[in-house]
């Protein structure tokens, strides 16, 4: 944890962040910053003619199409020290025509020796170009393009994604080398290939994706190991056709890039496709052993009303004359497939039976039908079982050496059990009887997509006792509130309270009254909470409601656009002009509204017009807010509260002990 | 594990608690660095969805209850936290493990969904905290940073999952939820807050940088603590986060118009009761989040007390007893200390131990001083919260005046009254206060005898003056604070 007064390596060096939170911080931490800044980069001056190997990484970007733009870049040096002062970020000179470059860049330095580039504004191009330029005297370079998810380039070609490759330059590496370029169109970019680093391509940088927003996620997966990488002598071309050969060739480099990518793809689907049939065969081979030990377990499990029936049927169908009933009904005893096969006798057929069951697979065994037939009465069996008790989570044995602050919840756990009828009886211990789920009835990854709609909090539906409120015009009268307590509806102000309104709206009354409150009143209700009380959330709570509720008078409008104006609120300002708009159309107070706006909010579009602003009169705010001219009432309270404070009792008493 | 068939039919049953016990164990046991069986982490995640639609029930019915608590009871309540606590460490861990294997896509969109279970789980944890105002363990507070950190590392935070969520904009619920979760919001108000953040809180930014425009809260994925207001004093370190709320005014400004239009933009079954708890809950995550608020009403500045404390004297009728044995110089009424928290222009923060917190109850109104001997001033408690493993309850307290006074109150009546005719009276408080924009006056009189009349004679050593209640400015269950002008002077 640190604090800004930065006394940590890089605290000092983060100039750019001590500005940027300046408005929170006290003067004196930020002239700290800055001073430790300062010192640390005279610090590094001496050692600056030092050839040190930088390297500058992959951008990494967090930010979406539409956002400000976010990323990160890792850079290492020699000494480990990032001096912001000497980072730059300009426009890449490399790019492709239509890319933009990123306006308003701020640098800073983030975590893990990262460069960050954010910028203030809102980044709306799909292929923005950038160099990161790292030093102060001769810097090394690396550029970088950032694209939409499916953005193509005009003039470049379109190679498979590329990943950009931590590039080692030194200072006394000739000027403007480029380290390595970023992006799936990198190789075409950069024009100074043999500088580069050849590396195996990779998937699509998270810059591509992020900045995407909508990248799909179920693209086919990346061929990280499986597409062949490309030599330095493919790359290579690829950079020389796209720099500076003719339409045509373009055209064709372009063709095959696009072929070489839909080629990873398919290479990369059909890994996914191997893996998905590997982990099928997985689950086969599961439920193949599944199967041979239910085959095991099963006779001894129905023994008393199966082995008969089993013993019978065979004896009935393939055993030989001479095997004795005797020995298959003695037979229920065993357990293991051979001694069933022994339980039969000596008939050859068993026999071989058993043999096969020995030596060979379970599939073997299914085909005998009779072994089919057991099989099937068996599963019948096991569905009733399974009707009857539901399998349960075996839980491994708790090892007697857990720490106390785990066994703290387990012996909670016991102590208090999660309400709702969690109720560890012993019957419940004993036999776990429950009732099937029809979530535990889907089969396995069937709930996979629909477990996250179920995420969200239930809409509840509709009861059919709710009926919707009719839309209306009017506050109703007050002695409509049927649900406000006699004392809560005899309140003052009851009558126009929000309270009084949601019943009207979620609740309403048999019959629907017209307004007692006129919009004078509810305006100078809501004056009375702003002015006297400050209280300018109820005022502007007020005003909104009745704003919502009747759109037959605009002086709740002019109120609430009085508040607005003076608590300097454009948000709000501007939702309110376009429902006045909408109500009201451009009617004679639409100009002054707009230079209202044009004051808090000078470049929203809604109050700008060919023509100038209405000028708008000292006294409009006041008027709009109904300010009363007579001060009597003000007055007389003074009087009132004068009176009291000197002559009550307790004020005495109070001045008394002020003077000890 | 052994013994266990690769993919059983998990026993996931609403009201069992072997069947949670056995799913939790099989996670809270299991040795350490190995990564748990994929079956029941699946068993796992069903396990969450039936307790989700398990207690979903008794949410619901808590909605439409005139009385929260019956609805709602404390074992309920705690019963949920715990669970949802074991089940968000189980997930937290699962994600932990995974992450430390090689993956391909399809095992990464696998664990960014099952680290979106943790944190709503963490969600859940919260609110149920919140209804019992208590906030959530520091322990799950550490377990839900080291998990967003982890999938920060693995670049999944933004990766769009199942209906579009994100772990970044689950992680903002839980923090958003959390700065709500101050002891102000009844369960009913908490739980519809967690119900219109789930389904409006998207696409939040939740960034290593800081913009004052945009920025209102950091966490620190390094420590085991929730949000906090980004002030002047607060840290930063490189795990800090930023928490940009700004994009959701435009969207609770809309949800209060359609509630205005008799239109609830929140999953529940609309009604009074339920609209009025939503409105409550607009009225404070405006103030929190929206920006119009936050320049219009900037909190005032708290300055530390620690070792003072007050005394104190609860309810009305005890606080107008008080007043009156100051005016006559009778024995004070007994009072109870208050350890002091903090200060500000506002109001004050006291401490209260675990016990006596929970008699103190919301909107609650009460006398307090410094010392004894010194003048009482007026207030009412706003909030109360008491962290989950601390002793102490924080209560909050709204100055309603620093000069209260006793007076009679006779409501006025036009025509003649007999000689000797005594008139009715009621013992009211005048409670002035000076606001920034001025002196407001105001009553405080018994909620059993509001309502009765508008107009009312107040009486002063020089004569009397008539004046007219024409607004309530704060209401609680045993007392109504109304606002007046002086019609005139008799």
């Amino acid at each position: 944890m640190k604090r800004f007064d930065l006394t940590t390596r890089s605290e000092s060096v983060s100039v750019a962040l001590g500005h940027q939170r300046s408005a929170t911080l006290p003067p004196g931490a930020v002239l700290k910053a800055l001073a430790s800044a300062t010192a640390a980069a005279l610090l590094l001056l001496p050692q600056a003619h030092i050839a040190q190997a930088q390297t500058i990484g992959d951008l990494d970007v967090r930010s979406r199409l539409g956002e400000r733009f976010f990323g990160a870049i890792p850079v290492r040096t020699e000494n480990g020290i990032l001096d912001p002062r000497c980072i730059r970020v300009v426009a890449n000179p490399n790019a492709p025509a239509g890319a933009e470059p990123l306006q308003g860049a701020r640098v800073r330095i983030g975590s893990a020796d990262s460069v960050i580039i954010e910028t203030i504004g809102t980044v709306m191009s799909p292929v923005v170009g950038l160099r990161l330029e790292v030093g102060c005297e001769q810097p090394v370079t690396r550029d970088f393009l950032v694209l939409k998810e499916g953005e193509s380039v005009p003039g470049v070609a379109q190679t498979a994604p590329a990943a950009p490759v931590p590039s080692e330059a030194t200072a006394a590496a000739p000027a403007g080398v480029e380290p390595a370029m970023s992006t799936r169109s990198a190789a075409a970019v950069a024009p100074r290939a043999p500088a580069q680093r050849t590396t195996p391509r990779r998937a699509p940088t998270r810059a591509a994706q992020s900045l995407a927003g909508a990248a799909p996620i179920a693209a086919p997966p990346a061929p990280r190991a499986a597409a062949p990488a490309p030599s330095p002598a493919q790359a290579r071309p690829a950079l020389a056709e796209a720099a500076a050969a003719s339409a045509t060739d373009q055209d064709a480099a372009r063709r095959v890039a696009d072929l070489r990518a839909r080629s990873d793809d398919h290479a990369a689907a059909m890994l996914a496709l191997d893996d998905r049939l590997a982990l099928l065969q997985k689950q086969a081979d599961v439920l193949k052993a599944q199967l041979e030990q239910m085959l095991v377990q099963a006779p001894a499990a129905h023994a008393p009303a199966g082995a008969s029936t089993t013993g019978a049927q065979a004896n009935a169908v393939g055993v030989a004359p001479g095997a004795s009933a005797p020995t298959s009904v003695a037979a229920p005893a065993s357990s293991s497939p051979a001694a069933v096969a022994a339980a039969s006798g000596s008939a050859p057929v068993a026999n071989a039976g058993a043999a096969r069951q020995g030596s060979s697979g379970v599939l073997d065994v299914l085909t005998d039908w009779r072994v089919a037939a057991g099989i099937s009465a068996l599963l019948l069996a096991a569905l009733g079982l399974k009707l009857r008790r539901r399998p349960l989570f075996q839980a491994p044995q708790r090892q007697p050496s857990v720490s106390p602050a785990r066994a703290t919840p387990w012996a909670r756990a016991t102590s208090e059990p999660p309400e709702g009828a969690v109720t560890a009886t012993a019957s419940s211990l004993a036999y776990d009887k429950t009732q099937q789920m029809p979530s535990v009835a889907q089969p396995y990854g069937a709930d996979r997509t629909t477990e996250l709609h179920a995420a969200a909090p239930i809409k509840v539906d509709q009861t059919a006792e709710w009926v919707p409120p009719p839309t209306t015009d009017t506050l109703p009268l007050p002695e409509a509130a049927g649900s406000l307590s006699p004392a809560g509806r005899a309140l003052p102000g009851a009558g126009i309270s929000r309270e009084f309104h949601i019943t009207q709206q979620f609740q309403p009354a048999a019959e629907r009254v017209v307004a007692l409150s006129s919009p004078e009143e509810i305006v100078q209700q809501a004056r009375t909470h702003y002015m006297d009380d400050g209280d300018v959330f109820r005022a502007i709570d007020l005003l909104e409601m009745a704003v919502a509720a009747r759109k037959d008078s605009p002086r709740p409008f002019q109120a609430l656009f009085a508040i607005y104006r003076r608590e300097t609120m454009p948000e709000r300002f501007q939702r309110l002009a376009l429902a006045y708009r909408g109500s009201f159309g451009q009617d004679e107070h639409w100009p002054v509204i707009r230079a209202l706006g044009q004051d808090i909010d000078p470049a929203n579009p809604l109050y700008a017009g060919e023509d100038a602003p209405a000028k708008v009169p000292e006294d409009l705010i006041e008027r709009w807010l109904g300010v009363p001219l007579d001060f009597t009432a003000h007055l007389l309270a003074n009087e009132m509260h004068d009176q009291l404070m000197s002559t009550h009792p307790g004020l005495k008493r109070r001045k008394r002990l002020a003077r000890e | 594990m052994t013994g266990v068939a690769p993919y059983p039919e998990p026993a996931v049953e609403e009201t069992s608690t072997p069947t949670f016990e056995r799913v939790l164990c099989v996670f809270e046991s299991a040795p350490a660095g190995t990564p748990f069986d994929p079956a029941h982490v699946l068993v796992l995640r069903r396990l969450q969805r039936a307790a989700r639609d398990h207690y979903a029930r008794h949410l619901d019915a808590m909605l439409e209850a005139a009385d929260v608590a019956q609805a709602l009871p404390l074992a309920l309540v705690r019963g949920a936290q715990m669970l949802n606590r074991r089940m968000g460490n189980a997930l937290t861990e699962a994600v932990l493990r995974q992450l430390l294997r090689p993956r391909r896509l399809e095992e990464q969109i696998e664990v960014a969904e099952l680290a979106l279970c943790a944190l709503r789980a963490r969600a859940e944890e919260i609110k149920w905290h919140g209804f019992e105002r208590t906030t959530m363990q520091r322990t799950s507070w550490r377990q839900a940073n080291a998990l967003m950190l982890a999938i920060e590392a693995a670049g999944l935070e933004r990766r769009p999952l199942t209906n579009d969520a994100t772990c970044t904009d689950a992680f903002a619920q839980c923090l958003l939820l959390a700065s709500l979760n101050v002891g102000i919001l009844s369960a009913p108000q908490l739980e519809l807050a967690h119900r219109w953040l789930a389904t409006s809180a998207h696409d939040m930014r939740v960034e290593p940088f800081f913009d004052p425009e945009a920025h209102w809260y950091q966490v620190d994925l390094a420590r085991a603590a929730g949000p906090e207001r980004i002030s002047a004093t607060s840290a930063v370190a490189d795990t800090t986060r930023f928490v940009a709320v700004a994009p959701l005014g435009d969207k609770l400004a809309q949800a209060r118009v359609k509630l205005y239009a008799g239109e609830l933009s929140v999953g529940a079954t609309p009604s009074r009761l339920v609209a009025l708890h939503f409105g409550a809950f607009l009225d404070l995550a405006e103030r929190l989040w929206s920006p119009d608020w936050r320049r219009a009403s900037w909190r005032a500045e708290r300055e530390k007390a620690d070792g003072e404390s007050i005394e104190v004297v609860l309810g009305f009728d005890n606080v107008l007893a008080a007043l009156e044995a100051e005016d006559t110089g009778a024995p004070a009424a007994a009072a109870s200390s208050w350890a002091l928290r903090d200060r500000s222009s506002t109001g004050l923060g006291a401490l209260l131990p675990k016990d006596a917190g929970v008699q103190v109850p919301l909107g609650a109104l009460i006398a307090f001083r410094a010392a004894p001997g010194e003048p009482w001033e007026l207030g009412c408690v706003v909030r109360r919260i008491r962290g989950s493993e601390d002793a102490l309850w924080m209560v909050g307290i709204r100055r309603l005046s620093s000069d209260p006074l006793v007076i009679d109150l006779e409501p006025y009546a036009e025509g003649l009254r007999l000689e000797g005719e005594a008139a009715p009276t009621a013992a009211a408080i005048y409670a002035p206060i000076n606001a920034d924009s001025g002196r407001v006056d105001g009553l405080v009189i018994a909620a059993r005898e509001a309502g009765k009349a508008t107009d009312y004679l107040l009486t002063t050593a020089n004569g009397a003056f008539r004046i007219r209640a024409n607004r309530v400015i704060d209401r609680a269950e045993h007392w109504v604070r109304v606002g007046f002008e002086v019609l005139g002077k008799k």
